[in-house]
């Protein structure tokens, strides 16, 4: 079935973004328990997942790593970008009205935020896209909706 | 009447426009200000024309004229009164009021021009300040920060305001400051701050500028300082912090401290500052491992569990130790700033290195120079300034440029020492105290102490060095004295002064040359005078005019040049002229004596002579006086003596003989070498070969007798030779004896007429014996029994001759012959000749005799005699007794 093959790429893709964050040395020690505070544009974690809200949500990720533009996440954002192909493609065989979600604008206190704490916002941003990830690989398992 | 004329003034009030904002090239903005004007006991309205509001007040009893203004920086409007007055002006502004304005209207011109001095350029408005800018410090305070507008010609005073949160009101601070910096609270997390600033003139009359546009600085919610940290492994550093969440300051005991997000920091490193304010301290740190492209370490001030986004920056890298043993000194005679160090251990790289030097002074402006070559361990470097205390630092860092500058070394600085000599000798003054009765004058030198740029770097003393012509060079010792006098007692004196420092004396040193004139025209040469004119402005000395004054020496030589000039040519002319004389005296001298001598052929005295190359004359008739004792030449070559016979002949007329016959008489102590006639017969025929005749007879009957005499003929008279020759021929084969003495044909008129030198032909048997044996009256009595023997031509007995008398103009150089001497003597000078008149007598007797029978009567006979003869030592005793002694 094309539908599965597609799938199933999807979740090894997510699979590999989320090897490459851990991959990234700091990120690896950042600590669960401490709550950054004042990062409120970047998305957290979501319990029910739709494809448009993944795709949605994958887009703010996309757009901050590559603000970030670092070279790390470079290729974290070419891989949402693949991703979010996925993503479509499975909307469509799922015959969902699933408008490619365009890239916002300008994401609200990304500039100054960047300017004073840009090693908060990589971590952060990284932190929860590896979060989202998972969640959206076990979503993916549960056939989700539109 | 004042009044009126105000008023008609006011009534043609115009306007004038005032251009460039009264001269000030600072630009002011636009503002309004009020101008009071009072006219004295008015109590008249007045009308202002429009555009300028008018409003009058009764103050204190009398009307106050108010005009209004509006000035700005292109120009204003203002009257122009036409009256003389002199009336009170107040100045107001919104911020200001300023009644200390008297305004003179003199013309129509001068009330703005009054105004202008007194009111616009002393009341200023500057703009406001610009810049404003707001951090937080590292000792966590609110800092404001500003620039003083553009193109303000003074110093201005500044004033701040400031709110915060915008919700509280604005306060002002009560600080005027000058500076441009002003620290405010400590500042507060999440808070805005509205602040603005102002500027007045600091001294003079001036208003306060608007405010500044206000700048509003808003706080994090979170507050670090410092927010960063650059620091070397094993150092240790501290972190402050202020947090506040949801409008509420955290409590400083419930900070926590977070490293990298990953690793909470002990809380024993936690200091609480005040109630909100934590402080977190890092001892001994490690170099900052980079993760990915952070080189930092991201320090997080967290309430508990919740941590801020914003961070501190931690950066611990890692420094090669500073050079070691860093030495700064200056280098003797070269003067360059010799900067040395050793490299540190660690690392072991290689390195560049860097270093800095300045004037150690409080706040050191540093100069850098850089050295690439790792294994350089100095550098010498030209400054400007050899005699001051410089601080030199150097620092290194990895050659191939990655790492980080070491710290600076621990600072070396240069000891002020003797660099080189003394770069010149001090300028030099002198007092003379003239003491005009004596020759001898105190001079006082003064010279201005060395500065130590000059003296490079110290003087340990003075020398003065004296020059005389007579005592030469000497140098005395003054020490440290800027004074000293000496005693002036030549025609020229020099003196030098020099500055000595540990290294040596100077070279280039000031002379100064002492001299007294010789003369009123006269000057010793001194040096050239320079002459220093050092212009003083408010600032310091300014550079010099430097003029060179005439040195007298110049002029001097000029002089003498110009005499040297007309000297040396009169002197080279006149040696030529001597010369020249000279060349001809001895052309003539050679004329008159050498182309008469005889032919050496033909006379035997004269061989062996070389007559072309005489070495001397006295050569000549030294080699004579083999037989012939000669006295000196005596240069009367026109002398004639009487011939006694002619003993001539030519056979060879064309051959040219000297027609002049000149008389020569000599002795002959050996008879073979000095004459060929000594018997007899006179060998005419060998006579008749020689080119200048010559006879020499003797006596025949006394073989002994050494007298011979003979004569040459010259060439006076060219004319009449062979007249001579004839008459000469008739005699030359004539001999005579001591019996025949005198010849009358030998006796030659024209000689006894032209030459007046009276020869004395003496024999004597007894030959070069000197026998003074006669006593004065026998010595008379011979002489007068000569003189009578003289008279009678055929007195054979007699053995002295007359040959002639000299004139008395010429008997000093008048000669006689003795016979027994067999000399030639002068007559002694003294010797009077009225003693021997009656010589001359019998002489001039004898001559008229000889003219009477003479046959040579009428030939010239230039007599060939040498003079020279030696008189005894006797002879002139005798002389000298008024007597001729002519037998001795």
């Amino acid at each position: 079935m094309p539908i599965r093959k597609v799938q199933d790429d999807t979740k090894i893709l997510i699979k590999t973004i989320v090897t490459r964050i851990n991959d990234i040395s700091h990120t690896q020690s950042v600590s669960s328990k401490q709550k950054v505070t004042g990062l409120d544009f970047i998305p957290r974690l979501h319990t029910a997942l739709t494809l448009s809200k993944m795709d949605q949500t994958l887009a703010i990720y996309q757009q901050i790593l590559t603000t970030l533009s670092s070279r790390n996440v470079i290729q974290i954002s070419n891989d949402l970008e693949n991703l979010r192909d996925l993503l479509h493609l499975l909307a469509s065989f799922r015959s969902c009205p699933f408008p490619r979600a365009s890239s916002p604008k300008t994401l609200k206190g990304l500039g100054d935020v960047l300017e004073t704490s840009f090693y908060s916002t990589e971590v952060v941003a990284l932190s929860r896209l590896q979060g989202f990830l998972q969640d959206m690989l076990q979503q993916l398992d549960f056939s989700p909706g539109c | 009447m004042t009044c009126k004329k105000f008023y008609v003034a006011l009534l043609h009030w115009e306007f004038i426009y005032v251009i460039t904002a009264f001269n000030l090239a600072y630009p002011i903005t636009p503002w309004r200000f009020k101008l009071f004007c009072m006219p004295p006991n008015t109590t008249y309205d007045f009308l202002l024309p429009a555009g300028i509001s008018k409003n009058t007040s009764n103050l204190n009893g009398h009307y106050e004229a108010v005009v209004e203004a509006k000035f700005n920086s292109s120009g204003t409007y203002f009257s122009n009164l036409s009256f003389k007055t002199t009336f009170p002006c107040c100045f107001w502004s919104e911020q200001d009021k300023n009644c200390s304005v008297h305004a003179d209207n003199i013309d129509e011109k001068a009330f703005v021009s009054t105004v202008n001095s007194l009111v616009f350029q002393q009341i200023v408005k500057p703009d406001p300040p610009l810049g404003l800018h707001m951090e937080i410090t590292d000792s966590g305070n609110l800092k404001v920060s500003w620039s003083s507008p553009t193109l303000v010609p003074f110093q201005l005073q500044y004033q701040v305001k400031y709110s915060e949160n915008s919700t509280t009101s604005m306060r002002k601070t009560d600080e005027i400051v000058s500076a441009t910096s002003l620290l405010l609270d400590s500042v507060l997390p999440g808070s805005s701050y509205e602040v603005q600033v102002r500027g007045k003139r600091l001294d003079g009359p001036g208003i306060w500028s608007d405010w500044s546009t206000p700048l509003i600085f808003t706080t994090q919610d979170v507050i670090y300082y410092p927010p960063k940290i650059l620091t070397s492994v094993g150092s240790n550093i501290s972190f402050h912090c202020i947090y506040k969440n949801e409008n509420k300051i955290v409590s400083s005991k419930k900070i926590v401290w977070w490293m990298n997000l990953a690793e909470k920091i002990p809380e024993s490193q936690y200091n609480v500052i005040d109630d909100h304010v934590s402080k977190v301290t890092f001892p001994n740190l490690n170099a900052t491992k980079p993760r990915g492209k952070f080189t930092y370490d991201a320090v997080y001030c967290c309430n508990e569990y919740e941590c801020h986004h914003r961070y501190a920056e931690l950066y611990v890298i890692v420094k090669p130790l500073p050079p070691s043993r860093v030495k700064a000194e200056f280098t003797v005679k070269l003067g360059l700033l010799k900067i040395s160090w050793e490299k540190p251990l660690f690392p072991e790289n290689n390195l560049q290195f860097q270093i800095r030097y300045g004037l150690s002074r409080n706040e050191v402006q540093w100069k850098m120079y850089e050295v690439y070559d790792a294994k350089s361990k100095s550098a010498s470097l030209p400054v400007p300034d050899l005699c001051a205390v410089y601080a030199a630092q150097v620092r290194c860092k990895r050659l191939d440029g990655l790492g980080y500058w070491s710290n600076w070394s621990i600072p070396a600085y240069t000891v002020v020492m003797d660099i080189n000599v003394p770069v010149r000798g001090p300028e030099v003054w002198r007092i003379i105290d003239e003491d005009t009765t004596k020759k001898e004058r105190n001079v006082t030198l003064l010279w201005k102490p060395l500065m130590k740029n000059d003296s490079l770097c110290s003087v340990r003393r003075y020398m003065v060095k004296h020059h005389t012509s007579r005592n030469g060079t000497w140098s005395e010792d003054v020490g440290n004295h800027t004074k000293f006098t000496f005693l002036w007692t030549e025609q020229a004196h020099t003196v030098t002064v020099l500055a000595v420092n540990s290294i040596g004396a100077s070279f280039a040193n000031f002379n100064l040359t002492f001299s007294w004139p010789m003369s009123k025209d006269y000057f010793i040469p001194i040096e050239k005078y320079q002459f220093s004119l050092h212009p003083i402005f408010m600032e310091g000395v300014g550079k010099p005019k430097i003029i060179n004054s005439f040195a007298r020496d110049d002029i001097g030589k000029h002089q003498n040049d110009a005499g040297l000039y007309i000297i040396v040519p009169i002197i080279i002319s006149s040696s030529i002229l001597l010369l020249g004389t000279l060349l001809m005296s001895h052309q003539r001298m050679k004329k008159l004596f050498w182309e008469d001598v005889p032919n050496p052929k033909n006379c035997s005295w004269a061989q062996g002579l070389n007559f072309q190359k005489p070495e001397t004359f006295e050569h000549l008739f030294i080699k004579h006086t083999e037989s012939v004792t000669f006295g000196p030449l005596l240069l009367e070559p026109e002398t004639i003596s009487e011939d006694i016979s002619v003993d001539t002949s030519w056979k060879n007329k064309d051959e040219k003989v000297p027609t002049a016959m000149v008389s020569l008489l000599f002795t002959t102590p050996d008879l073979e070498k000095s004459s060929i006639c000594i018997n007899d017969e006179c060998n005419s025929a060998n006579f008749s070969e020689a080119e200048s005749t010559k006879v020499t007879c003797e006596n025949e009957s006394r073989r002994q007798s050494s007298v011979k005499y003979a004569t040459l003929l010259s060439n006076s008279k060219s004319g009449e030779t062979d007249e001579e020759q004839g008459l000469i021929n008739s005699s030359v084969s004539k001999c005579f004896s001591d019996k025949n003495f005198l010849s009358k044909d030998s006796f030659s008129n024209s000689s006894w007429e032209l030459e007046t030198q009276a020869l004395f032909m003496l024999s004597d048997q007894h030959s070069n014996i000197i026998s003074p044996h006669l006593t004065f009256s026998e010595e008379l009595d011979k002489l007068l029994k000569l003189e009578g023997n003289f008279l009678e031509e055929n007195n054979d007995e007699k053995t002295v001759y007359y040959l002639g008398v000299t004139s008395i103009k010429k008997r000093e150089s008048a000669v006689f012959l003795t016979d027994e001497s067999r000399v030639l003597c002068p007559f002694p000078t003294h010797c009077l000749f009225t003693d021997l008149r009656i010589l001359q007598d019998s002489c001039s007797h004898l001559v008229e005799n000889n003219f009477n029978v003479g046959t040579s009567g009428q030939k010239t006979f230039i007599s060939y005699m040498p003079q020279f003869q030696t008189c005894s030592t006797q002879t002139q005793k005798i002389m000298e007794n008024k007597m001729c002694d002519l037998t001795v």
